[in-house]
């Protein structure tokens, strides 16, 4: 009886051992990144920045925090930012992408120093990771932008705010911004121009108009403007004057110029110049979301940056 | 007698109550509305929309689910409910952060009626008996992401306004209907939907407040 038994455990363990041995561990991490415009205004020390990437083994150390010994952002220009894992959110969702299971990995990050005013800029900007074992990855995000802004402007009140779309070059994008503006001080205010937090994307100052009547999220900029055809293509450096009297609203509309390697805009933070006193000031508006969609999606997957690394 | 006229109107009762649905919030929405002409919601399929559907299952299966498809990825069109609310019935202008979470709204959501039913796993809603592996795979296929991003953004509100953001956005419907068998036996049938939010847009909007 004895010798059953033990002669059944010594098939069970065999087994096992025989079914551990052929279950393959991946080879190789597969990690696929849609590079987008990160444009974000620090409002408060639990915002946090969330690089989200596409990989095939989310159970991989690359995606353990325990394992992560430095993390940085560098650009094409010897620049380096570095950065602070918060944590890594890991998505049961899982995206199909040329015969293959993807999962969504979330990196939680902080810039790792603080400051009143400064302001980051990356237009071609790499997340560079190094771990415990010498192994680094380094992945193409996009553009990044990040504003320190401890200032608090009360020269404004903020009304109205949207920003119209429609597809360009066949991405639904923002086309343009409406927002309607108070002038809470006893000064003429004088606007001169608008600019958005991204070096891909610009406001086309030229047709920056006051308008009279609220914009909805379909119209289309040459009707808002009242011109023929306006061309998302084209852009020049521009300067206005629209004058905003003491205590008063105005409503503005400025459309977009899509002149970048990045072809869509979904969430930023935008500046008015303006002069108050002859002095000029800047009017920073915190990053919203005017589109809240995925950046992986079956129109945007001809910009995938697809990487491979040894597991 | 007494006995058979309660049966029958327990019976004409319950029959009210059969296609009752079973839903995530999306059928909470202020407006849904289809870009096609005829699509409807699963909550507005009529019992002629039912008797069409359920003869498409005639056949019986020893195990398992037998289910047909009546609108796959259509596309759709909403308006949320209003996302968040600052007033300010005061004399002078205020500051404000408000700060706002999108992680349950760019989602696959789901709604059930008849006998089907939905269960919980974590976070995440879904069919019971493992419906949803049945179904189509450019229906199941999720293509959105469910990460969580939190926004914040300073506002100044004037006296006797309120500031309120509107969403408006894009989905996908697919719906249909499903029965399960067990031994040749259908002990479950119902209708099924799946709504996908692909996009949303966020909108700010500053109201004056009634005085009175």
């Amino acid at each position: 009886m004895k010798l059953k038994i033990i002669t059944g455990i010594i098939i069970f363990l065999s087994i096992s051992l025989s079914v551990l041995l052929f279950i393959e561990e991946e080879e190789v991490i597969k990690i696929i990144v849609s590079p987008k415009i990160y444009s974000i205004m620090k409002s408060s020390d639990t915002e946090k920045i969330k690089i989200t990437v596409l990989v095939n083994d989310s159970n991989s150390y690359y995606f353990n925090k325990e394992y992560i010994s430095n993390i940085n952002l560098s650009s094409t220009n010897d620049d380096l930012i570095p950065l602070i894992v918060d944590n890594i959110d890991k998505s049961n969702d899982y995206y199909p992408y040329k015969n293959d299971i993807y999962y969504y990995i979330t990196f939680n990050l902080d810039v790792a120093f603080q400051s009143d005013y400064y302001h980051i800029e990356l237009k071609e900007a790499y997340l560079n990771i190094s771990y415990s074992n010498a192994k680094e990855i380094k992945l193409f995000i996009g553009e990044f932008n990040y504003h320190f802004n401890e200032f608090e402007n009360v020269d404004f009140s903020i009304n109205n705010l949207l920003c119209t779309h429609a597809e360009v070059n066949g991405i639904d994008t923002t086309t343009g911004l409406f927002l309607s503006l108070g002038n809470l001080t006893n000064n003429n205010i004088t606007i001169n121009s608008i600019d958005l937090g991204t070096k891909n994307v610009f406001a086309n100052n030229f047709y920056l108009r006051e308008v009279f009547s609220e914009v909805s999220l379909s119209s289309f900029p040459n009707n808002i403007l009242n011109i023929d055809y306006y061309d998302f293509d084209k852009y020049s450096d521009y300067e206005t004057s629209i004058l905003l009297r003491k205590n008063n609203e105005i409503m503005l509309y400025v459309p977009f110029s899509y002149i970048g390697e990045i072809p869509y805009l979904h969430r930023f933070y935008i500046k008015v110049n303006y002069t108050i006193n002859s002095n000029e000031e800047v009017f920073i508006l915190d990053d919203f979301p005017y589109i809240n969609t995925s950046n992986y999606k079956i129109e945007l997957e001809g910009d995938y940056v697809y990487y491979e690394f040894e597991n | 007698m007494k006995k058979i006229v309660m049966i029958c109107l327990l019976v004409f009762l319950s029959s009210f109550f059969y296609q009752s649905i079973h839903a995530s919030d999306y059928l909470t929405y202020q407006d849904i509305t289809f870009e096609i002409d005829g699509a409807t919601l699963l909550e507005d399929y009529s019992n002629a929309d039912y008797d069409k559907y359920y003869d498409r299952l005639k056949k019986r299966r020893f195990w398992g689910w037998l289910t047909t498809t009546a609108y796959e990825n259509e596309k759709a069109y909403f308006t949320k409910e209003t996302l968040y609310i600052i007033e300010n019935r005061g004399d002078s202008a205020i500051i404000e952060t408000f700060s706002f979470k999108s992680e349950e709204t760019v989602k696959k959501q789901y709604s059930v009626t008849g006998t089907l039913g939905m269960e919980a796993s974590g976070k995440e809603y879904g069919f019971k008996l493992g419906l949803e592996e049945q179904l189509k795979y450019s229906i199941t296929a999720t293509k959105t992401t469910t990460v969580e991003e939190k926004f914040e953004i300073k506002v100044y509100v004037d006296p006797m306004t309120k500031l309120v953001v509107k969403i408006e956005g894009e989905g996908k419907v697919s719906s249909g209907v499903a029965k399960y068998y067990r031994f040749f036996k259908n002990v479950k049938k119902g209708g099924w939907e799946i709504f996908v939010v692909t996009t949303e847009y966020y909108i700010l909007v500053k109201d004056r407040l009634d005085e009175t």
